[in-house]
């Protein structure tokens, strides 16, 4: 059914979601945490700023993306020059597009979790000597982390289904770039529907898995 | 261990169109071991807890404990809460919900990485064995009752050995029964560790038990200090509860 070509695909799909789910998750719960707690001109703005990538159609995510870091974008130029990094038809690229369509999940739902936390738990943490950082890993996180980790399973979901934006930035380039999501519609177009078929199973399967996860997760206890 | 506060405090009290400012005013000081500040609710005392615990930052003014200066806004000294040394009795007790009872009480001495030394395991189990908590140290706080929850919030904040224990209101959600039995039971935990308290409180009952000073709120201002334990050995109990009564009675009328 599968063959070897099928799980280039799937290997490069993990790695570049497992990646950006992970950029997502850091960058969105310490941007969560900022708006959680402090109040700054243009918040309610700036948020929605963060949110677009969950609304706006992934080829507009990716017209803006080639942009800002293209060949001749805004900071393209200044990313290969000092850092060595090409995210045009490369892998990177794809995970910096999955990354920024995942970051409003992990954003939404951290923010929602932490703002949830009761502030009299971290003053109390605080009178018994701990610094804001023990604070916030000890209490405010644990506290926070159901929530979090049920937004983080579906982004990890949504980067692995990325299509538009990764084929604008990344392309489609078989065993470089081209992600499982990719590959279906290479499959497809070239009426392979057997691979198509297989491909899309497998991608099921997995997001089946992950929806379950996180609404075990999400479901009140006890 | 002496306590010294005189501090201004804004307030602000209400929403939208009833909301309402004024200004807080509190200064008193006494060396005895236990004080209560006596006022109808929302007359400032729990802000002025939160002042000495470094939870809220007053407009101005100073709070000194023993020889150490917590808060002088004229000097620009704000020490954070963390360094403060003061244990504080949150009226919930605000006990952390995914810890046990046991990391609940040892909370304090976990320090990075947060493992608990071997002597802080033996610390925290005489603690718990000392509240008869031993039996729970493995429970979580949402399946404890209301008095086992103060306890807990006790012996956590003990861990930390503190420098003065503030409570706040720490009977008001209890039954009377209940009440009774956890004061008899903090007059004897405050005995034994011999920590400075501070209980803050509505309740007349309260003053006659924890009043060595008993300091009392109206009208956003200190109203009186009453040096109830040099009273009680002047003239006695009796003669103490009569003027404590006479004191703290005016309070509601006005208010």
């Amino acid at each position: 059914m599968l063959d070897a070509a099928d799980w280039a695909p799937l290997a490069l799909t993990l790695k570049v979601s497992l990646l950006a789910t992970l950029i997502a998750l850091v960058g969105g719960v310490a941007l969560a945490f900022v708006f959680a707690r402090v109040r700054f001109p243009g918040r309610d703005t700036l948020d929605a700023i963060l949110t677009l990538p969950m609304v706006m159609p992934p080829t507009v995510l990716g017209y803006y993306l080639i942009v800002v870091v293209g060949r001749k974008g805004w900071l393209g130029p200044w990313l290969d020059d000092t850092f060595g990094i090409q995210l045009m038809f490369t892998w990177q690229g794809a995970v910096l597009a999955a990354a920024i369509v995942a970051f409003p999940l992990v954003f939404k739902s951290a923010r929602a979790a932490l703002e949830d936390v009761e502030p009299t738990l971290e003053r109390a943490a605080r009178t018994l000597g701990s610094t804001e950082p023990a604070v916030f890993f000890r209490v405010t996180l644990p506290l926070a982390a159901r929530g979090t980790l049920a937004g983080t399973l579906l982004a990890f979901a949504r980067a692995m289904g990325e299509f538009g934006a990764t084929l604008m930035i990344a392309g489609n380039l078989p065993g470089r770039t081209q992600t499982l999501s990719l590959a279906v519609y290479d499959a497809v177009q070239a009426g392979d529907e057997a691979r198509a078929d297989a491909l899309v199973l497998l991608i099921s399967a997995v997001c089946v898995t992950i929806l379950v996860v996180s609404s075990r997760l999400l479901a009140p206890r006890r | 261990m002496k306590l010294s506060v005189d501090i201004d405090v804004r307030l602000r009290t209400g929403r939208g169109r009833r909301a309402r400012e004024f200004l807080l005013r509190a200064a008193f000081e006494s060396a005895d071991e236990r004080m209560v500040i006596f006022g109808p609710s929302g007359s400032g005392k729990s802000v002025t807890i939160q002042a000495i615990a470094g939870l809220m930052r007053p407009e101005r003014g100073r709070i000194a404990l023993g020889g150490r200066v917590l808060f002088d806004s004229a000097c620009g000294i704000d020490l954070p809460a963390r360094e403060r040394r003061v244990g504080y009795l949150f009226q919930d007790y605000a006990l952390f919900p995914h810890l046990t009872v046991a990391d609940n009480a040892g909370y304090a001495l976990r320090r990075w990485p947060w493992r608990l030394s071997a002597e802080g395991r033996e610390r925290v189990g005489a603690m718990l064995e000392l509240f008869g908590l031993s039996m729970l140290a493995d429970s979580l706080p949402r399946d404890l009752s209301g008095g086992q929850r103060q306890r807990v919030a006790l012996a956590r904040a003990l861990l930390h050995e503190p420098e003065v224990l503030l409570l706040d209101e720490p009977f008001a959600a209890m039954d009377l029964l209940l009440r009774g039995r956890m004061r008899d039971e903090l007059t004897a935990i405050q005995e034994r560790f011999r920590v400075p308290m501070v209980v803050i409180t509505h309740d007349l009952e309260d003053v006659r038990t924890f009043a060595d000073t008993l300091v009392i709120y109206r009208h956003g201002a200190v109203a009186e200090t009453l040096p109830c334990k040099a009273i009680r050995d002047r003239e006695g109990e009796a003669g103490a509860w009569a003027r404590i009564q006479n004191a703290c009675g005016g309070v509601f009328d006005a208010a």
